[in-house]
Order: structure tokens, then C-alpha cells, then sequence
């Protein structure tokens, strides 16, 4: 009778250690878990940042590729950045091609909208090659061959006092669509 | 005697599920009730927890340990900044932060807690002497977590304290430099000492920690516990119960009060502290945290030469006191009061160190400059990291004062104006000031202590303009008037209105108006006063002093306008402004 009366009194202490410790872990992974997304929270309250202009080249620089000049590579640099705790000065974003056709101006992101890498200009094809997986762009981006799944991202330009003005954004890689991150 | 689990058998994956197979295939079950089945001779007791409760505090430091590397970045630049980041950015940082900096101190305790329980019950009497000596080597361990971590937000606090153990460490005779470079990556504190101390806390200790503490557990299980005192070999025979679930259930329900009151603790203090970044320059009533108290207080009897010892030989002796306890205690009754001697030295050791404690305690409660001490570095502390949400400047720690535009200024001014002129506490001295002393410049008291004074040495008697102003005599009441005035030309918004009527009268009467314009075009015999002491009269002041709107041939001063940039020369005149606010 006793024996029985302490196997009950067994099981019931189990299944109260169960909970105890089920509650525990859970009252360490709640925290854990909401400290460890922050970034993805951050993200979410803070959206995708609009790109400010930012001077890359003056307007008469900028190479007419219909009169067989080569486009120009250009670094943007950010007047100020933040990088979690950190205010940087004088930032390389990326880089961007930049020419235009008569007066049109065409500015491209130099990431490849595959797998993000440097695209080059082939200077002797008049295309746009990207060295990792060979995706080729004509003069206007637009997709020649390869595996990128859409053609170079274009950005948006402008020009104020003589100077070309580019908002400089990154796309989501591998994507058909153009999605700024 | 209560009946063991039942041996888990091997049976077809198809008749168990996933975790039979998972069973037949690893014979975790087995392993499992190995480790769960241990029979608690004497039965299950409260007395047992303390083991496990430090076994819940060291995962608790792991596991909040892990999530803060995630967001810490250990080098002597962004050190600061990333705890700023940790504290006041992410979101529930401070409680992560806080969980592990408080778990610390829990661990301390937990440790003592532990320590005297296993004494008083004589736990450490042979053939367990080795699980006390390990025991030992891990609260050496966790003391070395603790200075080692202290270091890593590079702030103020962490910076002054371990400095002091480091030189401790480099007076150890003969290899003493040695020891101190190796530890600090170089003769002095940078971006090695953080690297250093980095892995030792999150690496090397670690790695020692889990395999002592895996060596003690097993040798607790090897030994069994040691039930309390006074009880019949039958008795405890009969009592004896497995680990699972009654002990286990306590070592939970403990373990889980500790945690409640350890998250209770950071959200009512929230979190741990984080001083201002550590600035090498200044000056700081540096203490180590409590559970270094002791061996602080200490340091101060032992003087000099000596100091060694105090840091170095009697902790030895103390821990070679704790370590021989084992070897003297040599009774056959384990009740305490047949032990007195190693319990005796035991308690001697822990009131020596509550004692020292106690003294540091007092005499810091006492010293008004220590007091002060901690709320000047409280108010440091909150302003560098209001100035952190902006970012920390790539320089980072101290460099986050340069968000403050005020603070750009203040060295602008050390840079070109401290030469000659006063300014609180930058400058030269009274007899050395060769232009106006600068202290709250532009409020009324400046402005009378100028006029009525206008050649005494706090205004322009070191200068060339020296006798070229009478001094104002005026009565108290039209005297205010008159600073009134002169205070409301620079657009002052607290005027009060009827003085300054009464005062722009006086100053036709007194033939002010005689030297001194007021439209800010035409020179006069003595500097204009349009719009005296605005921005722009200040900042036209700065860029060329010697224009016959101002002091004309007989001023001293450089011209800024062509030393400084505009911007410049906006964040001076904002500066110069600031001093005519209140406070």
C-alpha cells in the first residue's frame, strides 16, 4: 500500500520537474530570442532607407557610349554612415557604372543582381561581363547571357550644379524582381 | 528502498516511434536513468541544492555570455561603443547584460553558499578531499572570469580597476614585466589587452571550467553526498531515494526561485552599470567590484615594496588554509562541534575577508570626495552614452564627446583662445590674462563687473585698450538699469522691459552714446554696440577684431577670419553664446 501510494507520489513530482523545467527554459528563451532578432526588428520598424543623391562624377565627364567611349566605373562615397554603433565619415557604398547614350544618362549598380559580385566591362565586346559566373549585359543593362536572372540594376540620377548625382541602393540578389534591401 | 527505473530495453524502431529508434540505435534512455537513478543516501534534501543552483548560474552566464558576443566587438576602439550599443539599443540588451554581470555576483555568493554548506556538513572529509580541492580551483576560476570580464566594456570603471590588478601581476618578483606583458599584449592597455582578456574569458576559462566541473560532478558522483549529521546508518539506508525526481525537483524548484530573483534584481536596477568610455587622461576613484573588496582593502595596509605580498602571498596563505582543511580534520563525528578547527579556520578565513569588506565599505562612505568622485563619473556616464545614440565616431570611447558641438568648441578654445584669455577652469591665471576674462561672458554680472571696472585685470587692463574707458559710478538700482541695457541689445529675451528703457536713457545721460554706436555701421571712439554681444556681434568680433567697429588700432587680439573655417568659427560663437545661458 505504501509502496503504491509512493509511486504515485513519484510520477506526480515528475510531471511537476517536467513543467518546472519546461518553464524555465522558456523563460530563458523568450528574452534570448527577442534580443537576437533586434536587428530583424530594426529592420522592420525602420524600413528600407531612402538613398540620398550623392555626387559621383561632373556631366562633362561622363562618357557617350554611342560615340564608342568606354562607361565609367566610379566609387560612391557616403558623406556619413552608421554602422550599428558607429557614425563613419567618407564611407565607399559601392561602386556604380555610369555613361549615357546622346543625353540620356544611365547609371548601373556594379553588383551583379546573381550572386552580388563586380561586374566588368569588356571593352573589346562592348558588354558588360560579371567575372564569377559570366553573365553578360549590353550597354543598356540589359541581360545578354548567363545566369543572372534580370537585367543591371539602374539607378536613379540626377544633376545639380554640373555634377551627376546618383542614389546608390542595393537590390536582393537572385531575385527576377528588383527589390531594394 | 525505493524501487530503481525500469531498464529501458531495446526494442524494434517500428513498436517505439522516432525516439525508440533514436533509443535502440544511441541508448540515451540508459544513459539518461544513469544519470537520473543515482541514489541520495539519507533521501532527497534542500540542503543539496547549492551544487546545482551554480550549475543553473553557469549556464545562465554561458548562455547570456554567447548572446552578448554576438553584439560586442572586442577591440579598444569599439569596445565602449558596442556595450553603449548593447545597453541602450538592442532590444532587451540591458537584461542580457545585466543577467550576466548580476549572474556573476550570484556566482560569488552561490560559491561561499556552497562552500560553507559543504563544510558544515563535513562533505569534504576524506574520500572526497579531491572534489574540495577542485572545488577550490573553481572559485580561483570564477574569480578570473570576473577580472577578466570586468575589463571588456573598456569603460571608466573596468579600465581603473583592472589596471590595478595588472600592476599587481607586474610587481610579482623576476617574472613579473614578463607575466604583465603576456597578459596585457604589450607594455600597456590597447587593443591586445582586449584581445587578450577576450579569449581567456570566453575560451580558455571556459574550456578549464567545464572539464573541472565535469571532473567534480563526477567525483560527487563517485562519493555520494554526505547527510547531515546524527543520523542512523539504518536510517539513512532506508531513506535513501533516487536523484529523479525528488532531489531534482528541489535542485528545479531552487534554481528557478534564484533565476526569478536574479531577473527580478536587473529589471529593478536596470541592468549593470556602464561608465564613460575609458579615457587614460583622466582621473578615476577606481574600485574593484565587491567580491575584490577584501584583497583592495588589504592592498592599503601593506605599503610599497610589500604590496606584493598583500596581493599575491596572503591570498595564497588563504587558500592553502582552505585547502589543508580536509587533512586537519581528522574526528570520527561529524557534528560540527566536534570539528571546531578546520571550521574554526574556515569561518576565520570568511569573517577576515567580511571584515576587510566592511572596512572598504566604511571608509568610502566616509570620504566625501570618493562620494563625489562616483557622481561626477554618474553624470560622465549618462552623458557619453546620450552622445552614443548619435554614433560613435570611428576613433571611438572618448571620441564620442566630439558629438557634442560644445564640446568641439571647448577644444577650439583651448587651441586658440586659452593664450590670453580665462575661461572657467582653462586659461591662464588672473595676473597672466592678457584679454578679458571670459567666465560667464555676456550675462549682467560680466557686463557690470566690465563696466565699472572696465581697466581692472578681469577685463581689459592687460590690453592696449586700457585707460581708454572711464569706469560707470552709478548707484545699485540705475546701474542695473544700465547693465539691463546693455544686456538687451544682443536681442536678450529675458530683458526686463522697464529697466531697459530706464537704462537706454542713462546711457544718452552718461554720454555713453558719445564713443559707443549703436547701429553697427558707424565705427566710434569706442567699440560698437549694435546687437552687443549676439552671435553676430561675436562672431563679426572674432573675424576681425581690428575693424573700427571694434577695437580698432589699439586691439591685441589675432583676427580669426582667416584661422578658422566658418564652421568653426559658428561652434566658438555658439560656445561664447552658451556661457550667457544660466547654469
Amino acid at each position: 500500500m505504501a509502496d503504491i501510494h509512493d509511486k504515485e507520489r513519484r510520477s506526480a513530482l515528475r510531471i511537476v520537474g517536467g513543467m518546472v523545467a519546461t518553464l524555465l527554459g522558456a523563460a530563458f528563451s523568450v528574452p534570448a530570442v527577442l534580443y537576437l532578432f533586434d536587428p530583424v526588428a530594426r529592420r522592420r520598424r525602420q524600413g528600407v532607407a531612402t538613398a540620398e543623391p550623392i555626387p559621383v562624377a561632373p556631366l562633362t565627364e561622363v562618357p557617350d557610349v554611342a560615340a564608342g567611349a568606354v562607361p565609367l566605373r566610379l566609387p560612391v562615397v557616403a558623406a556619413e554612415q552608421h554602422d550599428a554603433w558607429n557614425r563613419l565619415q567618407e564611407v565607399r557604398l559601392g561602386s556604380v557604372w555610369l555613361c549615357k547614350t546622346g543625353e540620356q544618362l544611365s547609371c548601373f549598380s556594379t553588383a551583379c543582381p546573381h550572386a552580388g559580385c563586380g561586374i566588368d566591362f569588356d571593352a573589346e565586346r562592348r558588354l558588360f561581363i560579371c567575372p564569377c559566373h559570366g553573365s553578360s549585359f549590353a550597354l543598356d543593362g540589359s541581360r545578354r547571357e548567363g545566369p543572372s536572372p534580370r537585367d543591371m540594376d539602374r539607378l536613379e540620377v540626377d544633376v545639380h550644379e554640373g555634377q551627376v548625382r546618383c542614389r546608390f541602393q542595393r537590390f536582393r540578389t537572385a531575385t527576377t524582381g528588383k527589390e531594394p534591401v | 528502498m525505493a524501487t530503481t527505473e525500469p531498464e529501458p530495453t531495446a526494442a524494434p524502431p517500428s513498436a517505439r516511434g522516432l525516439l525508440g529508434w533514436l533509443d535502440s540505435r544511441t541508448g540515451y534512455r540508459a544513459l539518461l536513468g544513469h544519470l537520473l537513478t543515482e541514489p541520495v543516501r539519507g533521501g532527497a534534501s534542500w540542503a543539496y541544492v547549492f551544487g546545482s543552483l551554480l550549475l543553473f548560474v553557469l549556464l545562465n552566464q554561458a548562455l547570456t555570455g554567447v548572446l552578448l558576443m554576438a553584439f560586442y566587438a572586442p577591440s579598444a576602439t569599439d569596445a565602449w561603443a558596442s556595450v553603449a550599443y548593447i545597453q541602450d539599443q538592442v532590444r532587451l540588451g540591458w537584461f542580457i547584460r545585466g543577467m550576466h554581470s548580476a549572474g556573476a555576483s550570484v556566482m560569488v555568493l552561490g560559491m561561499l553558499a556552497h562552500l560553507v554548506q559543504v563544510a558544515l556538513y563535513g562533505a569534504y572529509r576524506a574520500p572526497r578531499e579531491v572534489s574540495w580541492l577542485s572545488g577550490l580551483l573553481l572559485l580561483l576560476l570564477v574569480l578570473g572570469f570576473a577580472l577578466t570580464g570586468y575589463l571588456l566594456p573598456w569603460d571608466q570603471k573596468g579600465y581603473w580597476a583592472t589596471q590595478v590588478a595588472t600592476s599587481i601581476l607586474g610587481a610579482t618578483p623576476v617574472i613579473g614585466q614578463t607575466l604583465q606583458t603576456l597578459l596585457q599584449g604589450g607594455p600597456q592597455y590597447g587593443n591586445l589587452t582586449l584581445t587578450h582578456f577576450y579569449s581567456l574569458h570566453v575560451f580558455v576559462l571556459p574550456a578549464i571550467v567545464i572539464a573541472l566541473v565535469l571532473a567534480h560532478v563526477a567525483l560527487f558522483r563517485r562519493n555520494g553526498v554526505t547527510p547531515r549529521w546524527g543520523r542512523a546508518d539504518a536510517e539513512l539506508t532506508r531513506r535513501t531515494a533516487p536523484f529523479w525526481p525528488g532531489q531534482a525537483l528541489r535542485d528545479l524548484l531552487a534554481g528557478a526561485a534564484l533565476l526569478a530573483l536574479l531577473a527580478w534584481w536587473v529589471g529593478r536596477s536596470h541592468g549593470a552599470e556602464l561608465s564613460a568610455p575609458a579615457d587614460p587622461g583622466s582621473r578615476y576613484e577606481a574600485r574593484p567590484e565587491w567580491y575584490f573588496l577584501p584583497l583592495y582593502q588589504l592592498l592599503k595596509y601593506f605599503p610599497g615594496q610589500l604590496e606584493i605580498v598583500a596581493a599575491l602571498g596572503v591570498p595564497a596563505l588563504l587558500l592553502g588554509g582552505l585547502a589543508v582543511v580536509p587533512f586537519l580534520d581528522r574526528s570520527k563525528d561529524l557534528a560540527p562541534r566536534r570539528r571546531l578547527l578546520p571550521l574554526g579556520l574556515i569561518g576565520g578565513i570568511l569573517t577576515g575577508l567580511a571584515v576587510l569588506t566592511a572596512l572598504s565599505l566604511r571608509e568610502d562612505a566616509r570620504n566625501p570626495r570618493y562620494r563625489e568622485g562616483v557622481q561626477r563619473a554618474e553624470e560622465e556616464a549618462q552623458r557619453a552614452r546620450r552622445l552614443a545614440l548619435q554614433g560613435v565616431p570611428v576613433a571611438g570611447g572618448t571620441a564620442v564627446y566630439m558629438n557634442d558641438p560644445l564640446e568641439r568648441a571647448r577644444l577650439l578654445f583651448r587651441e586658440h583662445c586659452q593664450g590670453c584669455h580665462r575661461l572657467g577652469t582653462m586659461g591662464p591665471e588672473l595676473a597672466e590674462q592678457k584679454g578679458p576674462d571670459l567666465t560667464r561672458w555676456g550675462t549682467r554680472r560680466w557686463i557690470s563687473e566690465v563696466i565699472t571696472d572696465p581697466d581692472g585685470p578681469r577685463a581689459f587692463g592687460h590690453t592696449k585698450l586700457a585707460g581708454g574707458m572711464k569706469p560707470v559710478q552709478l548707484d545699485k538700482e540705475p546701474l542695473a538699469d544700465l547693465v539691463e541695457y546693455l544686456y538687451s541689445l544682443g536681442g536678450a529675451r529675458d530683458a526686463d522691459a522697464a529697466r531697459v528703457q530706464r537704462g537706454a536713457v542713462l546711457f544718452e545721460d552718461r554720454n555713453c552714446d558719445l564713443c559707443h554706436e549703436r547701429d553697427g555701421k558707424t565705427a566710434g571712439q569706442g567699440p560698437g554696440l549694435g546687437g552687443y554681444l549676439s552671435a553676430e556681434w561675436t562672431r563679426a568680433l572674432l573675424k576681425d577684431p581690428a575693424s573700427p567697429l571694434y577695437y580698432g588700432s589699439k586691439n591685441d587680439m589675432p583676427a580669426f577670419g582667416k584661422k578658422l573655417t566658418a564652421a568653426e568659427l559658428e561652434l566658438l560663437t555658439a560656445f561664447l553664446q552658451a556661457q550667457r545661458q544660466p547654469n
